[in-house]
């Protein structure tokens, strides 16, 4: 097949070494210290071992992955001047159009670089800034300087150091104090070349009292060579302030996602994940939120759905550092034909967070033999004043539900498809109402055939 | 439905673990597994609860409860409920609670007469009963 990854104007080489790190920062022209930040990371990321838990990562070779490609000059504020095949691609998916009807501001990226950006100019009056990193590090180097790699640390795990190291691309986000963003922000992330590395790195800083819904979307065409998605997301929620940020993962079945997502949510702030997976190889992802103010929330809504082949481990993680804080995480998984999906969770309760409260409920659905569900939760209660529950039941679509279904005229294919459906709509319902209807199809259509 | 009971008290600054495993083998399997415990002051508690069913196992129905009571300053308990399921035809679950005494059960046996030491001393008693 004639490979389209023609389309790019630079290409570093295939493999990581200290060389393709400094060369990615030329390139760049970045300031020195964040250079500085990348060959620390680079050297933390050689010295941390393999994750020994959680999904079989062995099957990657990071001397096979390209760590940086770039597609285009510069950053385009019109779809127009866009190269053909990048456009043709957004438009496959629907984001243009998607754009006009109920979206604030839109970030495309294409392998390592954003190549198309937008902020309606109602929004960026009120003094929102939505920007590419990059373009970020370069525009608002203050900012930058004083939020990067202060949430999640490179040393924090080994792919949040690669990340740190080879960075690209990712959305940036300042949410001005009183501002409530009405429109979700929406980004688009896109691998379309085989034995990519996609490394894209998102800060979203939300000020007091102000309020956004960022939502990004992810996929990738399938190649027989493995790709690696390892994304570092940082959001901070200032005092009263409020996150939503929303996810649909739906990259090809090559594809390793290996991501680090954490807010640090002030004084009665609200951070709210909405996590869906459904694509790649494997996925390792736990969102998490660090309640650092008194009265601070967090919720995070984990949805999987893992289909041949597929390993997707994905959780939440809530900790509670204050008095009265309170967490929530819902999380709904189901396996089929040979997948696997598992929750792994945590729950802190730290020395002095007086009266926080969390509650944690997963469910899942396994539709046949092959399948597995695991769930793996750890809950650390290590202040005597506080309440930790934590729920969890694993089962086969009910008998009941199906015969009445059937009764009532229903194909087993429609009835068990209701059925999921069903299962999954706490989670769905959430989603802005174009990715619930994307979702209820997409559900649909993995399921196909899985009727035992 | 059968039922396996596990009891654990750590007194004062004492440290204890507590684990089980239930591997489920074969079919037709109805049970629960309870794990309680009271945590005193300054104590510490591990409690570990896992139920794995392997595959082409049929008719299981299983369950795991963890409890825990943290009865004072610096009472501290980590608890983890896991699940491995590799097969279809089962049901399984599990609930865990960490918290304090009910505060309306200790006002009601307060408003019989009772001390708040005896009362909380009762309560404790029935919790691990």
């Amino acid at each position: 097949m004639a490979m389209k990854n023609k389309a790019y104007v630079f290409r570093a080489k295939k493999g990581l070494d200290q060389g393709v790190v400094e060369q990615i920062s030329a390139k760049k022209q970045e300031p020195e210290w964040m250079r500085d930040f990348r060959l620390r990371a680079y050297k933390i990321f050689l010295e941390k071992p393999m994750p020994t838990w959680g999904a079989d990562l062995s099957g990657i070779n990071f001397e096979e992955i390209y760590y940086y490609l770039k597609p285009n000059e510069k950053v385009e504020r019109s779809w127009d001047d866009l190269p053909k095949e990048i456009r043709d691609t957004y438009d496959k998916i629907g984001i243009p159009e998607a754009e006009k009807k109920y979206l604030g501001g839109v970030k495309a990226q294409y392998e390592s670089e954003v190549v198309y950006g937008s902020l309606k100019k109602s929004l960026e009056k009120k003094g929102i800034i939505f920007c590419g990193m990059d373009e970020a590090l370069l525009k608002y180097p203050e900012m930058v300087k004083r939020y990067f790699g202060t949430i999640i640390p490179s040393g924090d795990n080994k792919f949040a150091a690669l990340n740190s190291a080879v960075w690209s691309g990712g959305s940036f986000i300042y949410v001005p104090k009183n501002i409530k963003v009405g429109l979700p922000l929406q980004a688009y992330f896109r691998i379309n070349s085989a034995n990519m590395g996609q490394f894209e790195r998102t800060l979203i800083i939300v000020d007091e009292r102000a309020e956004v819904h960022y939502v990004e979307g992810c996929s990738a065409p399938i190649y027989s060579d493995d790709s690696l998605h390892a994304a570092v997301v940082e959001v901070v929620v200032k005092k009263g302030g409020k996150c939503r940020y929303t996810t649909i993962q739906n990259w090809s079945t090559n594809v390793y996602n290996l991501v680090t997502k954490r807010a640090w949510v002030e004084e009665n702030g609200l951070m709210e994940w909405v996590d869906g997976n459904l694509g790649s190889k494997v996925t390792m992802k736990y969102p998490a939120v660090v309640l650092a103010g008194e009265g601070a929330r967090g919720e995070i809504l984990s949805m999987a759905v893992a289909g041949k082949g597929q390993n997707l481990d994905n959780g939440g993680k809530c900790i509670h550092l204050k008095p009265n804080t309170t967490s929530r995480i819902t999380a709904k998984s189901i396996s089929m034909k040979g997948g696997r999906s598992s929750y792994r969770g945590l729950i802190q309760i730290s020395p002095g967070a007086k009266n926080a409260r969390s509650k944690v409920m997963c469910d899942a659905l396994i539709l046949d033999g092959k399948s597995r569900s695991d769930t793996y939760p750890t809950n650390k209660v290590l202040e005597s004043e506080a309440i930790v529950e934590h729920e969890a039941t694993v089962s086969k679509i009910g008998e009941e539900q199906l015969f009445y279904l059937r009764s009532r005229g229903f194909s087993p294919k429609e009835a068990e498809t209701m059925i999921v459906n069903g299962f999954m709509e706490p989670i769905v319902k959430e989603l802005p109402m174009e990715y619930a209807v994307e979702l209820n199809r997409l559900i649909g259509l993995q399921m196909e055939g899985s009727l035992g | 439905m059968r039922q396996q009971v596990i009891k654990l008290k750590v007194g004062k600054l004492e440290s204890k673990g507590v684990a089980k495993i239930w591997r489920i083998n074969k079919s037709n399997i109805k049970k629960r597994l309870v794990m309680r415990a009271v945590v005193e002051e300054g104590g510490y508690l591990e409690m570990k609860g896992k139920i794995v069913i392997g595959k082409n196992i049929a008719d299981v129905d299983v369950f795991l409860e963890q409890r825990v009571l943290l009865m004072g300053v610096g009472a501290r308990a980590v608890v983890i409920p896991e699940l491995e399921i590799e097969s279809n035809e089962v049901k399984a679950g599990h609930a865990t609670s960490v918290g304090q005494i009910d505060q309306e059960q200790l006002f009601y046996l307060t408003s019989r007469g009772l001390t708040r030491e005896l009362a909380v001393k009762l309560l404790i008693e029935a919790f691990l009963a």
